[in-house]
């Protein structure tokens, strides 16, 4: 190689250092990486009426109140339970898509208590396409960030799959396409996203665990509607019993199948905790009736509830299941 | 064999070029304000320095993307190297099956067993979080908390236990507050107090 | 750079540089989760002996480099294939188009009669600015501070696919494109590159040994050498010298990436040849040029 003179060697150690220092400048500019930041999550859709919202058409005729089945075996029960309220006919689900709320939120194992138990959201799979539904869709929210494995681990993505569902899982905080509904006359929840999927369905079956929740006292049929929400976390920010209730005016499923075979007493609403075994499953039309008297199984009167108590106020349904009539059957 | 000669002027122009990176770093370091929160398995933070070859093999591995090349507010002898930020998604190092460690080419991140990862410890802003602040029955934070580590109070307040906490970052990932949530999770060894529940042992 | 004179074993070689490259890219991208459990993602990464360094005394660690103990072995038993053949960042380096080639430059219009007997280049090696990088390096690291990141090539070329894929900038790829472009092709590889300048070394321990143990080797054979300097416009690398026209036998350049432009660019059948154990697997005579007149074997 050549031999450096002065201006060479300066030419060439001016360079280097040159170099170095202006890597390490450009490397400021943004564009290098900058950081993740929080951002506020907001709700981005285009508008969509109420009326969009798959609601029960009124013509079903069937048992007004609550129909509550005692049992072990989740196909038995369902079969049982649903003959006894008015078959899946009175559903009429011939040619319509089914989307089933169920409550896949967490990596527990079934016997933990803290999701719907995979061989009842199964059996409703089967009793769905079997009554003529052109598909059904089993849908939750999951708080982990891995969706596969808590579906995996909670059971009900497999089981799921093999009734003939499709199962759709989102992770919070990276949620699916919504539509932005105004709900009437509300003061807690003006607006709300709605995801997408919800719209996509002719048919809404409510399916929730009946367990002890840390905030809201307890989760029942009409919190288990939060995971509906494109932004779940804007429903804390306000005032969340409020806030459930009135959620319950604009979305309106056509049945709640509440999974009372085991339920969680306490460290809601994710476990582990005691768990207990009453081994029933109600069925109903009417959630705040559903929910009123699941928090009998825990000990707890429907006043201690606020959502229980603004749904009653906001004309959701009526807390006094027993003027509606609650039909037994045991399997 | 060809004679080695000795540049002599090699080794001053490595020392000027040695001398212009310190300069830069010490014109263009800004503090950081956000705490510097390592993948799980990372030892010790020099050891870590020392090992890691800011490759980025961790960053991609991620299933849940909480890992991100940390910026220059970290300082030069960080930059580029992974860093968990909360912000972007909890750690759920138990699910994952440790890809992270798996992915680091020379040990950097090592598999640690899972009752031994420590990210770091949660700890409450009270004056930002909406039911310290505001007595709102917020909960996401106990909800998410995969660990019983978020216990409330019979005003619905949360506290975190610091001895279950491990800094997985899923309650500072929910939490409502923005853009500063009300919850966020410090290295370990720097929350002894506030924000700690009624069990707390220290770290 | 003209097509001309640029036989099909520089093209073969131009294939299997943008193979690994191809390969390099694509672990890069299936690194993201779930990991295959079959094939490490990182391998490239295993395969640098610096990187060693920086994972002395994790547990477990001789066996999961045992790419890079592989590399070292050839390493040293032929010279620096890996830099010629299958280093990522060096395959993009030599394809930029470059504005610099000081050695080409010098040397461009010479007649082959001015280049007879005249030694171009000092016929010392100077220690060339990688030495001392390597040298610095290790003895950083000793004390505790590991500055790899910012000067291991293969760390930098993963960095940079890793960066573009989650749309970050990657500075150090682009200062080092921009170098070859301003300086010359593989000015990075030859003056500064310290994996280079470590495989130069081991390359140095193995020069002694005969072409015939040599899995690749470069053979000149004096005899038949015209001294018309077309191998030294050709080298990339700027490493063969017309000097090197006095020797014969293997020519164990410690710099020498085996590429075969040399051999190439060669007008006089048999001067120049790259063999495997001591069978020809390109001789000069294969290059297009051979059939022209050497003074048109300019590159």
């Amino acid at each position: 190689m050549e031999n450096l003179d002065r201006r060479g060697f300066l030419g060439k150690a001016g360079r280097i250092a040159a170099g170095l220092g202006g890597l390490y400048i450009v490397s400021t500019l943004p564009g290098c990486g900058k950081n993740g930041e929080e951002e506020c999550p907001v709700d981005e859709g285009p508008r969509a009426s109420p009326s969009e919202i798959p609601s029960p058409d009124g013509t079903v005729e069937s048992y007004p109140g609550l129909v509550v089945v005692r049992g072990s075996k989740a196909d038995d029960m369902l079969l049982a339970g649903l003959e006894a309220w008015g078959g899946m006919e009175a559903l009429v689900l011939a040619d319509k898509r089914v989307l089933i709320k169920v409550n896949a939120a967490f990596s527990r194992p079934p016997g933990d208590a803290a999701t719907t138990s995979p061989d009842l959201v199964a059996g409703a799979v089967r009793m769905c396409l079997e009554a003529g539904a052109s598909k059904v869709t089993v849908f939750d929210h999951t708080l982990q960030d891995l969706a596969d494995k808590t579906i995996e681990i909670n059971g009900i993505g497999p089981a799921a799959e093999a009734a003939g569902a499709e199962m759709i899982a989102y992770a919070v905080r990276k949620p699916g396409k919504a539509r932005i509904v105004e709900i009437p006359g509300a003061t807690a929840l003006p607006s709300a996203g709605v995801l997408e999927e919800i719209f996509q369905a002719d048919v809404l079956i409510n399916m929730p665990k009946a367990k002890h929740h840390g905030g809201a006292g307890l989760s029942l049929s009409m919190k288990n509607l939060i995971g509906c929400l494109q932004n779940m976390g804007q429903i804390h920010q306000i005032e969340l019993h409020r806030a459930v209730a009135e959620l319950n005016t604009v979305i309106k499923p056509a049945l709640v199948i509440m999974d009372a075979t085991t339920i969680l007493l306490d460290n809601g609403p994710g476990g582990p905790g005691t768990v207990a075994d009453p081994g029933e499953v109600i069925i109903g039309t009417d959630p705040v009736a559903v929910d009123s008297y699941a928090c009998g199984l825990f000990g707890l009167t429907p006043s201690e509830l606020g959502h229980i108590v603004y749904g009653e106020e906001l004309g959701v349904g009526t807390s006094d299941f027993t003027s509606l009539g609650v039909g037994e059957v045991a399997t | 064999m060809k004679k080695l000669k000795i540049g002599r002027r090699d080794f001053i122009g490595v020392g000027l070029a040695g001398a212009a990176a310190a300069l830069g770093y010490g014109l263009f370091h800004d503090e950081a304000e956000a705490p510097l929160l390592r993948p799980p398995g990372a030892q010790d933070e020099e050891e870590f320095l020392g090992r890691c070859l800011r490759c980025q093999e961790c960053v991609r591995a991620c299933p849940t993307g909480c890992l991100e090349p940390a910026d220059r507010d970290f300082g030069t002898s960080s930059l580029w190297t992974p860093r968990f930020n909360p912000a972007l998604a909890k750690c759920d190092y138990g699910l994952c099956g440790r890809a992270c460690a798996r992915a680091c080419p020379v040990g950097a991140l090592c598999d640690v067993p899972d009752e031994e990862v420590r990210l770091g410890t949660a700890s409450v802003n009270r004056s930002l979080c909406i039911a310290w602040a505001e007595g709102k029955d917020c909960l996401v934070c106990q909800e998410r908390c995969a660990y019983n580590a978020i216990e409330f109070d019979e005003r619905g307040r949360p506290h975190v236990v610091s001895n279950r906490c491990t800094g997985c970052g899923a309650c500072q990932n929910t939490c409502v507050t923005c853009p500063n949530p009300a919850i966020v999770v410090y290295p370990p060894g720097t929350v002894t107090s506030g924000g700690g529940g009624r069990r707390n042992r220290g770290n | 750079m003209k097509r001309d004179g640029r036989g099909k074993a520089h093209w073969i070689r131009r294939g299997i540089q943008a193979l690994f490259l191809a390969a390099f890219i694509a672990l890069a991208w299936a690194s993201a989760y779930p990991p295959s459990g079959r094939f490490p993602e990182s391998f490239f990464l295993r395969m640098d002996p610096l990187a060693a360094f920086s994972a002395v005394s994790a547990s477990g660690v001789w066996l999961y480099l045992i790419p890079a103990w592989i590399l070292l072995g050839l390493t040293l038993l032929s010279g620096r294939f890996f830099c010629g053949w299958i280093c990522p960042l060096g395959s993009v380096l030599e394809w930029l188009p470059s504005l610099g080639n000081r050695r080409r430059k010098s040397l461009e219009g010479m007649r082959p009669a001015d280049l007879a007997g005249r030694p171009i280049g000092k016929g010392e090696v100077r220690i060339r600015l990688k030495y001392v990088f390597l040298a610095a390096l290790l003895l950083l690291f000793v004390v505790g501070i590991n500055l790899l990141w910012i000067f291991d090539p293969l760390v930098i070329a993963n960095r940079a696919v890793l960066f573009a894929i989650s749309g970050v900038v990657p500075v150090l790829f682009i200062a080092l494109l921009i170098l070859a472009v301003l300086v010359g092709p593989r000015y990075w590889c030859q003056e500064l590159c310290p994996l280079g300048a470590g495989l130069s070394l081991v390359s140095m321990a193995g020069s002694r040994l005969p072409e015939y143990c040599s899995p690749l080797a470069l053979v000149k054979d004096k005899d038949a050498c015209i001294r018309c300097g077309a191998c030294a416009r050709a080298c990339p690398f700027e490493i063969i010298e017309v000097a090197d026209s006095e020797r014969s036998g293997r020519l164990a350049l410690a710099d020498c990436a085996l590429c075969g432009e040399c051999v190439t660019a060669c007008p006089v059948e048999g001067a120049l040849s790259l063999r495997s154990m001591g069978m020809e697997i390109l001789g000069s005579s294969d290059g297009k040029a051979a059939r022209g007149n050497p003074e048109e074997a300019v590159i």
